[in-house]
């Protein structure tokens, strides 16, 4: 039998997260804890989750176990609670039983072979900056309604977030001292969708840095870690635009 | 899962067109390689099994490339269009080799059923087609588009840009029977049933297959569906044409080409368009067909009948009398004493185009009388009798009519329309 504990808070941070690309998912839980992986249609932007069982108030499986979902019924559902409740989750067979409090509602689940979950491709760069949410934030709402791209530069000395289109721009620029840590010997440029970038970061209020790593018209990976406790780990991945 | 699933193309050897229709396809596709062509669309029309959406996919398997498809009818509004094939038309693919220098395409974008897509009159969306036609334009990678019906979507809203950004190719296997494409395509079906056949363990005799493909033409699907049927049965006979809904190019041509009364009835059976539109396609084409007067006023005659009939429908509120008009239409072709015997493209009722492009205004006009009506205690037929006065009124005194149309809170278009400018 399938039963977990966690906090609505977490649940919800998940769900609003994997939903900026996806409607539907399929979670993999195992002994460490759950994972969830996702592609969104256009193939742009990819989501890796994880949740260890350390983040879940209780974690009770009897073998490695998949739920597929609809993200938006999960959502509804956890709108029935408070912020500060812990939910209660338990799997009947082709059903996802909650329990807040005082009202129970159970889902119908996805059938597994419908929802994939793609592979992670194999990219890596060695230049990165770490750079706190709230800065990465201001920088991509400059942008927002100047063009539907923005470019990314980064060199030794500082990062810049630049966006253009015929009549009008906006820039970021932060210099290497105020950013938590960079890492970078020359100077990298990428232009990526806005629109994927500003989705994801507004579904991530309780991450505090965020850390950016990319080279050349080469994908960017952002790592960090986000839901209360700041025990749950997120990778996304953003394919670049084509000039 | 079903054969026509289970093996359904997933390389260029597998799949059954001909040599003929493969060269055009990939003269499209070669030009992508190297660097953005023109026509950066490709839109594939035929009959619905023919292999057109297996086609996209095999070409992109050819190169090691995924398809980024866009189905059903959720996903056709403008914004879907935007958020999925305008993303992906912009962007690389996150799965794309970028160990390697970015010279060809990453992906295929394929749109599969595109003349379903919403042209989109509905509130603020302005329209799915419209959409795809500035992703065409802006796309830095391929896009192939499916359709049945090419010449319906020619005549949607926004489908020109489309259109122009594209190649478009018929789906079309071969000309006639017999011909060399036919044949190609004969010798590639036998052998890809056969590869199937054999790796399921089954055996058919060539006669059920051949007849099998007799009665099947060019529609892979329905083969494949037909051949498992038989292949599961004891005793794999079957007769009998497989159900087809005939479209009105079909039906026209049996009514008023061929001209055989049993077989003009046998394709209404089964219809995909309504006995009004079969009389105004018929009363459209039939001067090009028809000969000499005499035969052409007998057939006008005959349709004027069976559009009296179609009259009665609404007339007397009985369905039935549909019946009469269907089947009098049917026997056009039959009262003509000789007949164009030359290929004929029929065309399209010029009653339809005219009313669809002064639609707006209809409309408008429509709104209009209805506010009018209401403010004079009348019928909008009254208002319609007495619209002179409205337009005089506009142009003797414009302060008068401005704050009439302010009370009546007319938009522009139907102060333009009232107005008389």
């Amino acid at each position: 039998m399938t039963a977990l504990n966690i906090s609505v808070k977490n649940l919800r941070e998940l769900a609003d997260l994997i939903n900026t690309v996806v409607g539907e998912a399929k979670f993999k839980f195992d002994k460490a804890g759950m994972l969830v992986r996702v592609v969104d249609p256009a193939h742009v932007a990819m989501i890796n989750a994880e949740v260890p069982r350390e983040a879940f108030v209780e974690y009770q499986i009897d073998s490695d176990e998949e739920i597929a979902l609809d993200l938006e019924k999960l959502k509804n559902v956890l709108k029935l609670a408070g912020s500060n409740d812990n939910v209660f989750v338990r799997k009947t067979n082709d059903k996802l039983k909650f329990e807040l409090g005082t009202v129970s509602k159970s889902i119908t689940l996805l059938d597994n072979s419908i929802v994939t979950v793609p592979k992670i491709p194999q990219i890596s760069s060695e230049s990165f900056l770490v750079i706190s949410r709230g800065d990465f934030e201001r920088g991509l709402k400059a942008a927002e309604d100047v063009s539907d791209a923005i470019k990314f530069t980064l060199s030794p000395e500082e990062f810049t977030a630049r966006s253009a289109s015929d009549s009008e721009d906006s820039e970021m620029t932060i210099p290497k001292d105020m950013l938590k840590e960079i890492k970078c010997s020359g100077t990298i440029k990428s232009l990526y969708p806005l629109e994927y970038l500003l989705k994801f970061v507004k579904s991530i209020p309780s991450s505090e840095t965020l850390k950016l790593s990319f080279k050349d018209d080469y994908p960017l990976t952002i790592e960090f870690n986000f839901g209360g406790s700041g025990l749950m780990k997120g990778l996304f991945l953003l394919a670049p635009r084509t000039e | 899962m079903p054969w026509s699933e289970k093996y359904r193309p997933r390389n260029l050897q597998d799949i059954v067109i001909t040599d003929d229709l493969y060269t055009r396809i990939y003269s499209w596709v070669e030009k992508w390689l190297s660097g953005r062509p023109q026509k950066k669309g490709l839109i594939l029309y035929g009959p619905p099994g023919t292999g057109k959406s297996s086609t996209a996919y095999c070409i992109a398997d050819s190169f090691g490339i995924p398809v980024i498809e866009m189905n059903g009818s959720s996903q056709r509004n403008s914004d879907k269009m935007k958020e999925i094939a305008g993303n992906a038309a912009m962007t690389r693919d996150i799965f794309s080799n970028y160990s390697e220098p970015n010279t060809k395409p990453d992906k295929i974008i394929l749109i599969d059923e595109a003349d379903n897509i919403d042209a989109g009159r509905t509130g603020t969306d302005s329209g799915g087609i419209r959409e795809l036609g500035s992703i065409i334009r802006n796309t830095a990678c391929p896009i192939i588009l499916t359709m049945n019906d090419f010449y319906e979507f020619r005549r949607k809203n926004g489908a020109d840009t489309v259109i122009s950004g594209s190649d478009a190719i018929e789906f079309k296997q071969y000309a006639r029977r017999n011909d060399n494409n036919s044949k190609n395509f004969r010798v590639k079906l036998l052998k890809r049933v056969r590869d199937i056949l054999a790796k399921e363990g089954k055996s058919l005799g060539p006669e059920i297959l051949n007849d099998i493909f007799e009665r099947n033409g060019t529609d892979i699907r329905a083969i494949l569906n037909d051949v498992e049927a038989a292949a599961s049965s004891s005793s794999p006979t079957m007769s009998g044409d497989r159900d087809e809904s005939s479209n009105i190019f079909r039906s026209l041509e049996s009514i008023l080409i061929d001209r055989d009364p049993v077989k003009s009835l046998s394709a209404l059976a089964d219809k995909d368009f309504t006995v009004d539109q079969l009389l105004l396609w018929i009363d459209e084409n039939l001067v090009d067909v028809a000969d000499n007067p005499a035969d052409l006023s007998s057939s006008y005659e005959n349709i004027a009948i069976a559009d009296l009939y179609n009259g009665f429908v609404i007339k007397k509120q009985h369905f039935a009398f549909q019946g009469y008009a269907q089947e009098i239409a049917a026997l056009t072709g039959s009262t003509l004493q000789n007949s164009a015997r030359h290929f004929l493209k029929f065309q399209f009722p010029v009653y339809l185009s005219r009313m669809s492009a002064v639609r707006d205004s209809r409309e408008a006009r429509k709104s209009v009388q209805l506010k009018l009506a209401r403010f004079n205690h009348s019928s909008t037929g009254t208002i319609s009798a007495y619209e002179w006065f409205f337009r005089l009124l506009a142009q003797s005194s414009g302060q008068e009519f401005s704050s009439l149309a302010s009370r009546l809170l007319l938009s522009e278009a139907e102060a333009r329309i009232i107005g008389g400018k």
